[in-house]
C-alpha cells in the first residue's frame, strides 16, 4: 500500500519537476488539509495577494461593484460595496485624482495597505473601497457613506430641565458625544469587533486610573473571546462577559442618555457601546442605581425628597398594594378595624370566585392592556388605553367579576410601576408581584411578608460585574449612600466616590467643592 | 465549596450574633422567667449582661488565641479526631434542631395570639423554604439581608415598645429587691438570651477570619440584655406578675393591649412583622451553620442537598403538631444543649489549650 502511494505521487502531474510547480503542491498539499483555496490565502498572506477575482467570489452580491480603471501602469480593479460606500466621495477624492493622475494610489489620503484576503473583506464590509492596483498589494479606503439617523431628544428617559441628547446608532457620533461631555485625557475608548457573522465594532469606555482595573481588564481579555454570531445590543455581550443570572431584574444599566453615560464613567463604571444601537451599556449597577435621577435633586432637598418619596412610594405600591389587598381579605382581616373591613368586604361581596383568583384575573388583563399600550404605535396606544380603562374596568365591576377597589388597587399598581426610572426595572417588579399575591393568598400577611424575603435574599444573591447588587444597603456602606440623597449630586460634601465601585481612585474633587 | 459563602466582615458578623442573641429571646423568655423570678424577673437582663460580657469577651478570646483556625482543627488538637467529630456532628444537629425550635416558637405566637389564620404548619413551611433558599447562596446573602433588615426590626421594635409602655403601670414592678431566692436558675434562664451569640461569634469568628472589636460584642451583648430586662418588665407593669406568671406569651399580650386609631388594632402586627424579619435571618443562618457543618463532616455530599436536607428537618419540627407545653420545653431543652455545647465545652477547649501556643497546636494537627 504505501508502495502504491509512492507510484501514484510519482505518476502524478504535479510531482514531477516543471517550473513553478513546487508552490504547486505545496498549494494541492494545503489545500488537501485545510479544504480550500481561501483558506490557504490566508496561511500564505505574502504568497499570493488578494485580488478583485477572489474578492468578487467570496462576496457574491448584488449591491458588489466594481470598476476599472486603465492607468499607465496597468489596469486598477476598484471593488466596493455600493450599499455602504458614498459614491459621490469615490469619484470625487479617488477615480477622480487617479483618472487625472494628479495623486497615485500609495498618495491618496487615509489609504491603507490589505496584506490579507480577510483584512480586505473585514474592511469591504465596514464600507471601505479597495484599489486593486496592477501587481500589487490591496489598498483600502475607508469611505462609509450609510445614512444616519441625527442626535435627537431621548425617548425613553426624559427630563424636563436635563440635556436634550441622545445616543444615537452611529459609532463615533456616540464616543463623540461621551468626549464631549468627559475632556479628560484619562478617558479610554477601546475598540473591538464582536459577532462572528454581525462582525459588529464594540467600544469600551473608561477613564484610566479611576475605573477599576480588574473589570477593566476583565472586560479586555473577555470581548475577543465572546463567540456569538450577531450582535444586536451591547446587552447581548454583557450577558457572555460578565455572566447571566436567572433573574428579571436588569444586572446592566442601558441609558440612551449621553450624560447619564459620561457620568457613570466619571464615577468609575465603564461603558460599552454598540455599533448600531442608540443604548450604551454601563457596568456595575446596583438596585439604588436604578431609583436615582439627576433632575430630581435639582430644585433643592426638600422637593428631591417629596419626588423621591413618590417614587418610592410608587415602587412600594406596585409590588405590595395587590398582595396586601389579598393577605387581608383572605386571611386577615382582623387587622382592620370593624368599620373598615366591612367596608372592604361589601365591595365584593357579588364577586363569584375567591380573591386570590379575583385578583390574578385583574393583574393579568391590567398587565396585558399595559403591554398592548406600551408596543402599540401612538394613536393606537391611546384607543387601547381609552378602552381599557373606560370600557373593560367599567364593565368588569358592573358584571361583578372584579370588585371596584381592587380595580382602584391593580390601576395604582401598574401606574406605580412606572414610576420607575428603568423600563426594564418596571418589568422586573411587575413579576414579582404575582409571586407575592400568591404567597398572601397561601398565608395570609406571613405569606405577604415572606413574598418580600423572598425579593429581598434573591437582590441579596445578585451581583452586577462582581458588585453586590443591594449596595450600599447590603453591604452597608453609609458614605456610599450619601449619593443617593436628596441633595444635589455635584455637591462638595460627596468628594469621594462610592467605594462600592471598587474605583482606583476614590477621590472625585476637593472636600467643599473648591480649591482652597 | 469557596470561601464566599463564609466571606463576611466584622460588622455583618456583629450584626448577626445580636440578631441572633436577641432573636425569640422576648416572645419565649418572659414566660419561662416570670413563674420563677416573678416581680423580680428584670433581674433576668442584669444577668444576662453579666454572662453575656463574660462569655463573649471569652468566646473572642477563644478565637483570637488561633485565628488561622477553624473551630474543628481547635477541638482536634484539644481532645483528638473522635470526639472533635462527635462534637461538631452535636453542633449540626443542635442547628438543624434549632431552625425549626425558633420557627415554630414563631409561628406558636402569631397564631395562637393575633392571626388565626391558617394551620400553623403553612408559614412554618414558608419561613423553612425561604431560609434555605438563602442558606443555599451562603452566609454572605444572609448577612447582607440582615443588614438590609436591620431597620425594618429596630424601628419596628422601638415603635411597638413606646407604644406599649403608654399602657405600663410602674409601680407594679416596686419595690426593687434582689431575687435571692431565685439566684440559683435565674442566670442559667437568663443567659440563654445571649448564649446563641457567644457561639455564633465562636463558630464563625473561626470560619471567616475576622471579629468585631471586643468592645462593639459587648455592646450587642448589651442590646440583648436591655431587650430581655424590657421584654421581662413590661407584661408585670401591664398586668402584674401573678397575671402574667399564667401566660405563655406574656410579652406579646402586654403589646396586643396597645394600638391606634385604627393603623393596625393589633399593635402586635408590628411586633409579628419586625420578628418574622428577624426569625427569618435566624433560621436562615441555623439552616447554613447546620448544614455547613454537615458538609465539613461529610465532604462528598453536594451543598445543594445538605442545604434542603437540613431546611426540610427544621420544617419537620417546626411544622410538627405541638402541644404548648411541648413548645416551651423543646425550647428550654434546646437552650440548655447550647449552653453545654457553646459555652462549657469551649471553656473546656480553654482550659485544655491555655498553655499550648498556637503554634505548637498547628505542629500537633499537621502531624
Amino acid at each position: 500500500m504505501p508502495a502504491q502511494r509512492r507510484q501514484r505521487r510519482k505518476d502524478s502531474p504535479s510531482a514531477g519537476g516543471e517550473g513553478g510547480s513546487d508552490d504547486n503542491s505545496v498549494r494541492r498539499h494545503l489545500q488537501e488539509i485545510v479544504g480550500s483555496a481561501a483558506g490557504v490565502l490566508r496561511l500564505l498572506p505574502f504568497a499570493h495577494p488578494p485580488t478583485a477575482e477572489d474578492v468578487k467570489a467570496q462576496l457574491l452580491g448584488d449591491d458588489l461593484e466594481t470598476a476599472t480603471l486603465s492607468l499607465p501602469e496597468g489596469t486598477l480593479a476598484v471593488v466596493y460595496l455600493g450599499s455602504l460606500v458614498k459614491k459621490r466621495r469615490l469619484w470625487e477624492e479617488v477615480l477622480g485624482p487617479l483618472l487625472t493622475q494628479t495623486l497615485a494610489v500609495n498618495d491618496l489620503p487615509g489609504s491603507q495597505r490589505l496584506a490579507t484576503m480577510e483584512a480586505v473583506l473585514r474592511q469591504m464590509l465596514l464600507g471601505w473601497v479597495i484599489l486593486f492596483p496592477p501587481g500589487g498589494m490591496p489598498v483600502g479606503l475607508p469611505l462609509r457613506g450609510l445614512q444616519q439617523r441625527s442626535v435627537d431628544e431621548p425617548s425613553t428617559e426624559k427630563e424636563i430641565v436635563g440635556p436634550k441628547e441622545a445616543l444615537v446608532e452611529d459609532l463615533e457620533t456616540n464616543i463623540g458625544l461621551i468626549r464631549n461631555r468627559l475632556r479628560d485625557p484619562a478617558l479610554r475608548v477601546k475598540m473591538h469587533v464582536v459577532g462572528t457573522r454581525s462582525r459588529t465594532r464594540i467600544a469600551l469606555l473608561y477613564l484610566d486610573g479611576v475605573a477599576s482595573s480588574d473589570l477593566v481588564a476583565q472586560t479586555q481579555r473577555g470581548l475577543p473571546t465572546v463567540q456569538i454570531d450577531f450582535v444586536r445590543t451591547a446587552a447581548d455581550v454583557a450577558e457572555v462577559l460578565f455572566g447571566r443570572s436567572l433573574t428579571p431584574f436588569p444586572l446592566y444599566e442601558e441609558t440612551e442618555r449621553s450624560d447619564r453615560l459620561a457620568a457613570a464613567l466619571a464615577m468609575g463604571r465603564i461603558g460599552l457601546i454598540v455599533e448600531g444601537s442608540p443604548f450604551g451599556l454601563v457596568v456595575p449597577v446596583t438596585f439604588m442605581e436604578f431609583q436615582k435621577d439627576a433632575e430630581s435633586a435639582l430644585p433643592g432637598p426638600i422637593v428631591s425628597v417629596y419626588v423621591r418619596s413618590l417614587r418610592l412610594l410608587g415602587l412600594f405600591i406596585s409590588t405590595a398594594a395587590p398582595g396586601l389587598y389579598v393577605a387581608i381579605l383572605t386571611a386577615n382581616p382582623g387587622v382592620l378595624p370593624l368599620p373598615l373591613a366591612l367596608t372592604l368586604s361589601t365591595t365584593r361581596f357579588a364577586v363569584p370566585y375567591p380573591v386570590a383568583t379575583e385578583a390574578l384575573i385583574m393583574l393579568v388583563v391590567v398587565d396585558v392592556l399595559a403591554e398592548a399600550t406600551t408596543q402599540a404605535p401612538g394613536a393606537i396606544g391611546n384607543t387601547l388605553a381609552i378602552v381599557g380603562t373606560l370600557i373593560i374596568g367599567q364593565m368588569m365591576v358592573q358584571a361583578h367579576l372584579a370588585s371596584s377597589l381592587l380595580m382602584i388597587i391593580v390601576s395604582g399598581s401598574i401606574m406605580g410601576s412606572f414610576l420607575t426610572l428603568k423600563f426594564h426595572f418596571s418589568y422586573a417588579l411587575r413579576i414579582w408581584k404575582y409571586a407575592i399575591v400568591l404567597l398572601s393568598a397561601f398565608s395570609g400577611l406571613i405569606g405577604w411578608f415572606t413574598g418580600f424575603l423572598l425579593l429581598l435574599v434573591h437582590l441579596a444573591s445578585l451581583k452586577s460585574a462582581g458588585v453586590p447588587y443591594l449596595s450600599p444597603l447590603g453591604p452597608f456602606r453609609p458614605y456610599d449612600l450619601t449619593h443617593y440623597g436628596p441633595w444635589q449630586p455635584n455637591r462638595g460634601n460627596q468628594h469621594l466616590r462610592p467605594a462600592m465601585w471598587r474605583a482606583q481612585d476614590l477621590v472625585r474633587q476637593p472636600k467643599r467643592g473648591r480649591a482652597h | 465549596m469557596t470561601s464566599r459563602f463564609y466571606r463576611i466582615s466584622g460588622r455583618q458578623l456583629w450584626l448577626l450574633a445580636t440578631l441572633i442573641s436577641i432573636c425569640v429571646t422576648p416572645l419565649m423568655l418572659p414566660g419561662l422567667v416570670i413563674p420563677i423570678l416573678g416581680r423580680d424577673a428584670w433581674a433576668a437582663g442584669v444577668f444576662s449582661l453579666l454572662g453575656g460580657v463574660l462569655g463573649m469577651g471569652f468566646s473572642a478570646a477563644l478565637v483570637r488565641r488561633f485565628p488561622d483556625r477553624s473551630l474543628g482543627e481547635v477541638v482536634d488538637t484539644a481532645f483528638g479526631p473522635v470526639l472533635s467529630k462527635v462534637y461538631l456532628a452535636l453542633l449540626a444537629l443542635l442547628f438543624t434542631v434549632g431552625a425549626g425550635v425558633m420557627s415554630h416558637g414563631f409561628v406558636a405566637v402569631v397564631a395562637g395570639h393575633d392571626l388565626p389564620l391558617l394551620p400553623t404548619m403553612y408559614p412554618a413551611l414558608l419561613i423553612a423554604a425561604v431560609a434555605t433558599f438563602a442558606a443555599y447562596f451562603g452566609l454572605e446573602v444572609i448577612a447582607r439581608s440582615a443588614e438590609v433588615l436591620a431597620p425594618l426590626i429596630i424601628v419596628g421594635f422601638l415603635i411597638i415598645n413606646i407604644l406599649a409602655l403608654s399602657n405600663a403601670g410602674f409601680g407594679r414592678l416596686l419595690p426593687l429587691e434582689i431575687p435571692w431566692d431565685a439566684m440559683g436558675s435565674a442566670p442559667v434562664l437568663a443567659a440563654l438570651g445571649t448564649a446563641r451569640g457567644f457561639l455564633l461569634v465562636l463558630l464563625l469568628g473561626a470560619l471567616s477570619h475576622t471579629l468585631p472589636s471586643t468592645a462593639s460584642l459587648h455592646v450587642g451583648t448589651l442590646i440583648a440584655a436591655l431587650l430581655i430586662t424590657l421584654s421581662c418588665a413590661l407584661p408585670i407593669a401591664v398586668y402584674g406578675s401573678a397575671f402574667a406568671a399564667m401566660d405563655r406569651f406574656p410579652f406579646v399580650s402586654a403589646v396586643g393591649t396597645t394600638g391606634w386609631q385604627w393603623i393596625p388594632t393589633h399593635g402586635t402586627v408590628l411586633l409579628l412583622i419586625s420578628w418574622h424579619a428577624i426569625v427569618f435571618v435566624v433560621v436562615a443562618m441555623y439552616t447554613w451553620l447546620a448544614a455547613w457543618l454537615w458538609k465539613v463532616l461529610w465532604a462528598g455530599l453536594p451543598w445543594v442537598s445538605l442545604v434542603i436536607g437540613t431546611g426540610l428537618c427544621g420544617a419537620l419540627v417546626a411544622s410538627a403538631a405541638m402541644s404548648s407545653a411541648a413548645v416551651s420545653l423543646l425550647f428550654s431543652l434546646w437552650n440548655d444543649a447550647v449552653l453545654v455545647l457553646g459555652i462549657a465545652v469551649p471553656a473546656l477547649l480553654w482550659l485544655r489549650l491555655r498553655r499550648r501556643s498556637p503554634r505548637a497546636s498547628r505542629r500537633v494537627i499537621e502531624r
